[in-house]
């Protein structure tokens, strides 16, 4: 394979990190708080916009706007959990499971909404002073591979958090008894306000990380939601490891998918492996419920 | 309960009677219709998800299946308009069967089934924007009015209004004695209430909820094949999630899950809403946001629930 092939898989690989990012949000607070955070990618655009808005339109220098940009989003999720999700945590299991659907569902309509409305012009690209050399006569966008290692690295960090230190155990161990953590004496109302700032965290860099690559609009929320949603469901709606690995995976099958039969098209055959993966493997690649 | 019938007979009459005498007024029959075709796209979603548990989140994907292969068969001359409808129908029909089959098969949780179906509409509106020379893609493709015989003496707006509302009508009136006087519907009840232990008393539950996935989802296609002869234009914004889901889910929530009234007073309510509001012109989506939170924060079990709860209560 040519060089431009390589090309692709960087693509891919940048997409998936990104993918990763935000579906391993979406699966902390599903594996934590039981319900699935349907606003996850309308509170990254947030994000984004209010970066964007404070970049044009105030002219603060990028970095305090990246910043206020995650401080809102992280903002967003706080309100999620504590005001949007209260009548949730009355419920148990399954209705709580379908309320949380259904709530954070109106609450991303809300927000999605009030930014199209407020700020429909509020785009976020972040221009890396970074040069594009030359391989072998291919053109190579160094910030690329500067978003992907940025990525890599903010996955990894999140990987040894949750394996070594003792609050990433106890998050761990929150998701999987919920009781037993309990009594063992782990406030499971901090630790849930401490999942939500982590997804929102992961969400708000995984938006600053998009838009070196690409460019944010106050409309994609939903796209992002949606595809999270699909590494969450390929990946193992409770595994993290599942997640990561399912995130990176599909974001090279995508963009070689796109490359070979068109975008339309291949968005259709990956939600074609996620109904496959539902009926064959409901609990994702990983396997057992944890 | 005899109150409940005659409830029921006083919404079907009102039903019957109120564009007649809105007949000089040519939008209000408009509003009538479109409140007609989303209290059947209600019901289908209410026989699914407030009856058996089946939260199916393409609804307007199927809606939107029948009505492009009603479209293309009208529009290539394929066939004759009745039968590309009811070919629309069962093709919908047995698609929501092998759904329903596939999830209780798979013992798919609930949730797992929303994302099924949610994937499903999402497959749907990316295959129909993509197949442009079939589908005319974004844009969608118009047909022309559509011949119903012995209604033609009626406006347009009505005729259509009629034929959704007695199909309404018969449906309603069929599945309530069903459901409430028949050995079939006590097991159906039985359903309702707790599925595990039905199961456990010896009820065939698979069979039930295939049954009646089948049935709503055919109910679904039928209204979304006549949702495209009334608009004349079938395009994928029509049959988007935030079209008709959304709204069904709001009315089906609104109105009370389980009921058969439920989906008849919300529909109205949501009419009369939309018409209200639509002097917000963009800020639309925003009431809605906050309208549902509401009515799930503080009003869940809805209007006919509430009606029960408090209302009956002073009567006796």
């Amino acid at each position: 394979m040519d060089v431009s092939g390589l090309l692709f898989i960087l693509d891919g690989v940048v997409l998936g990190a990104i993918l990763s990012l935000i579906a391993v949000g979406l699966t902390l607070i599903y594996g934590l708080a039981d319900v699935l955070n349907l606003s996850h990618g309308e509170i990254l655009v947030a994000g984004t916009v209010a970066a964007s808005v404070l970049l044009q339109y105030i002219g603060l220098p990028l970095f305090l706007s990246l910043a206020a940009g995650v401080l809102v989003t992280i903002g967003a999720g706080v309100f999620i959990e504590k005001v949007v999700l209260r009548p949730v945590y009355t419920l148990e299991g399954d209705e709580r499971v379908l309320l949380g659907l259904y709530m954070t569902l109106a609450f991303s309509i809300l927000l999605h909404g009030i930014l199209i409305t407020t700020f429909p012009t509020a785009y976020l690209t972040v221009n890396l002073p970074t040069p594009t050399i030359e391989l072998n006569g291919i053109r190579v966008r160094t910030a690329q591979i500067f978003a992907g290692a940025f990525s890599s690295v903010i996955l990894a960090i999140l990987f040894l958090f949750l394996k070594r230190s003792w609050t990433g155990m106890a998050i761990r161990s929150l998701t999987q008894n919920e009781v037993g953590a309990l009594l063992v004496g782990i406030n499971v109302k901090r630790y849930r306000l401490l999942v939500f700032v982590l997804g929102s965290l992961l969400v708000a860099l995984a938006g600053i990380i998009r838009s070196i690559v690409a460019t944010v609009g106050p409309e994609n929320g939903f796209e992002f939601t949606i595809l999270a949603l699909l590494v969450c469901v390929v990946g193992g709606i409770r595994s993290v490891y599942g997640t990561i690995v399912a995130g990176l995976m599909i974001g090279v099958v995508y963009s070689f998918l796109v490359y070979l039969i068109g975008t339309y098209l291949a968005y259709v055959a990956l939600l074609a492996v996620v109904m496959v993966t539902l009926l064959v493997r409901p609990y994702g690649i990983v396997g057992e419920k944890l | 309960m005899r109150v409940r019938l005659l409830a029921l007979f006083i919404v079907w009459a009102l039903h019957i009677v109120l564009p007649l005498a809105l007949q000089g007024v040519p939008y209000a029959v408009f509003i009538l219709t479109q409140m007609v075709f989303f209290t059947a796209f209600a019901f289908s979603f209410n026989f699914l998800f407030g009856f058996t548990r089946q939260l199916y989140l393409c609804i307007g994907a199927f809606a939107g299946i029948s009505a492009y292969v009603t479209g293309i068969a009208v529009r290539d001359g394929l066939t004759g308009v009745l039968e590309a409808v009811v070919l629309g129908t069962l093709l919908t029909t047995a698609l929501g069967w092998i759904v329903s089959v596939l999830s209780v098969r798979r013992r798919l949780v609930v949730i797992f089934t929303g994302i099924f179906t949610l994937a499903i509409t999402l497959v749907f509106n990316n295959m129909v924007v993509g197949l442009v020379s079939i589908t005319g893609g974004e844009t969608g493709f118009r047909i022309r009015l559509a011949d119903l015989g012995p209604l033609e003496v009626l406006p347009k707006n009505l005729r259509f209004y009629y034929v959704v509302t007695a199909v309404l009508i018969v449906l309603t009136a069929i599945s309530y004695h069903m459901v409430y006087r028949t050995k079939v519907g006590y097991a159906y009840r039985c359903i309702m209430d707790d599925e595990f232990s039905a199961e456990l008393v010896g009820i065939n539950v698979s069979r039930v909820k295939t049954l009646t996935a089948a049935f709503s989802s055919g109910l679904a296609g039928l209204t979304g094949a006549l949702y495209g002869l009334f608009n004349q234009l079938i395009s994928p914004s029509y049959y988007s999630f935030t079209a008709i889901d959304l709204p069904s889910q709001i009315i089906v929530i609104l109105g009370g899950r389980a009921t058969f009234l439920g989906p008849f007073i919300g529909s109205a309510i949501i009419a009369a809403v939309n018409e209200a509001l639509r002097f917000l012109g963009p800020f639309t989506q925003v009431v809605y946001g906050l309208i549902l939170l509401l009515l799930l924060a503080f009003f869940r079990n809805g209007l006919v629930d509430f009606i029960r709860r408090r209302v009956v209560g002073w009567f006796y």
